[in-house]
């Protein structure tokens, strides 16, 4: 009985939740069905060999679509992973180094300071991977990597055949992805995990961070969100290394966001950490109020610029997939 | 490296799948329970595997051309399948299907004997 009871454990652990006790019951009478009363231990082995593995039987049961990433884009998914898995964790680890390099104020152990680095390195990693394999998993589910749109079940036309890959111009190198990866990363890591380091030392001052943190902190969904969807652009970049329609307003939508975002973090005038204006105060003939002014004036230029280049970067996108 | 008997095993496996629902759907349009349909079919020289009916019946009822109930007015509770009325006109055209399917391959194959022949 107990060999039984311990291969319907085996068979039902590996189904859903919401049939596993009938398919327990129901597989617990047609064991006994095919043993005779009083049965001895050689005939339910017997039988229980007959029904054979039981993962495989549960796979019988359950034969639903049971992956997150499926074959047709592993090969892609293991690249990428190395890639980005190896940036964030250089990333993570670089700023841990850097981090020690100009904390002069305390003296931490050698092995503190090793510590650090690793658990850094680590966690570098692991974000990597989660990203990487989110924005996987999203694809393998929305099934944009089988050539038609995201989230229909249209039927395959001769329209999404793919064209042979001679790009010409609208060739997107790797270098350049590979490039704008570690830009993204190193951007969205420190804006999540170290603000603090973003920050000047003027006439030997003590270094002073330029952003508010805590008021930074409000923003992080915003700053995760875009992290996420620039990583996403470039995991398609890499896949498929040309211009498109649909990657060019993808780029613009990104584009677009980030200046939303920028905007509003400019416009925030809680943004700037006060002991930074007070430094530049200190260090001219301006008021607080005067040095407030010009920084928010300053501001305000370089959103400008930004969002020119920000729209001129989107065109150019457009323009990439015509030639 | 496969050796030839291997693969013929798994080839005919391959060749039986498809046959397997017409069969089981035949069987049932009295009800049965899943060892009754095992040793039914056995008897009918048209043996399937425990392992493989028993999750098929499952799948069967989920696609709606099977309804069960569970009898359990004897000694050991039972569930019983028997076919639907979607699963009898599902049954018609698999016949149909399956007789189209037969009827042409043993054209192929019957064209295959005369090169034989010669």
């Amino acid at each position: 009985m107990e060999m039984i009871d311990r291969y319907i454990y085996a068979v039902t652990q590996h189904l859903p939740e919401n049939i596993r006790e009938d398919v327990s019951k129901e597989l617990r009478s047609n064991i006994q069905d095919m043993l005779p009363e009083d049965a001895s231990d050689d005939q339910i082995k017997e039988v229980l060999e007959e029904l054979g593995n039981p993962v495989k039987l549960a796979i019988e049961y359950n034969p639903e679509r049971r992956y997150l990433i499926g074959p047709s884009i592993y090969n892609q998914y293991i690249t990428l992973l190395k890639l980005v898995t190896g940036i964030t964790a250089l990333t993570l680890g670089g700023i841990a180094i850097f981090t020690w390099l100009f904390n002069f104020a305390d003296a931490q152990k050698p092995a503190t300071v090793v510590a650090n680095i690793i658990s850094a390195i680590f966690e570098g990693a692991l974000q990597g991977a989660f990203w990487v394999t989110l924005v996987f998993v999203i694809m393998e589910r929305s099934g944009v990597h089988e050539g038609h749109s995201p989230f229909t079940k249209k039927k395959w036309t001769l329209k999404d055949l793919p064209d042979i890959p001679d790009y010409g111009k609208k060739k997107i190198s790797r270098v350049s992805t590979t490039a704008e990866m570690l830009f993204t990363v190193i951007v969205t890591v420190v804006f999540i995990f170290r603000p603090g380091i973003i920050g000047v030392s003027l006439n030997g001052s003590q270094f002073v961070p330029i952003l508010n943190a805590d008021r930074l902190s409000t923003y992080i969904i915003g700053i995760v969100l875009l992290g996420v969807l620039s990583l996403g652009i470039l995991v398609w970049k890499t896949i498929y290394p040309y211009w498109s329609i649909p990657l060019a307003a993808a780029n613009a939508g990104f584009n677009i966001a980030t200046a939303i975002l920028m905007l509003f973090m400019v416009r925030d005038r809680h943004m700037v950490n006060g002991e930074f204006l007070k430094l530049l105060e200190n260090l001219t003939n301006l008021t607080l109020s005067q040095v407030t002014l010009i920084w928010q004036r300053g501001l305000w230029l370089f959103a400008a610029v930004f969002i020119v280049i920000a729209i001129c970067d989107s065109i150019a996108g457009v323009f990439k997939c015509k030639r | 490296m496969e050796s030839t008997d291997d693969i013929l095993s798994s080839l005919v496996v391959e060749l039986k799948r498809g046959t397997l629902i017409l069969s089981v759907l035949s069987q049932l349009f009295n009800p049965e329970y899943g060892y009754s349909l095992v040793q039914k079919l056995e008897q009918k020289n048209n043996p399937i595997d425990a392992g493989t009916l028993y999750p098929l019946l499952r799948r069967l009822e989920k696609q709606l051309l099977l309804v069960s109930t569970w009898d359990t007015s004897e000694a050991r509770p039972r569930k019983f399948y028997v076919i639907s009325e979607e699963g009898k006109k599902v049954f018609q055209c698999l016949k149909e299907e399956w007789r189209t399917l037969s009827g042409n391959l043993e054209n192929l194959l019957e064209e295959e004997r005369d090169y034989g022949d010669d």
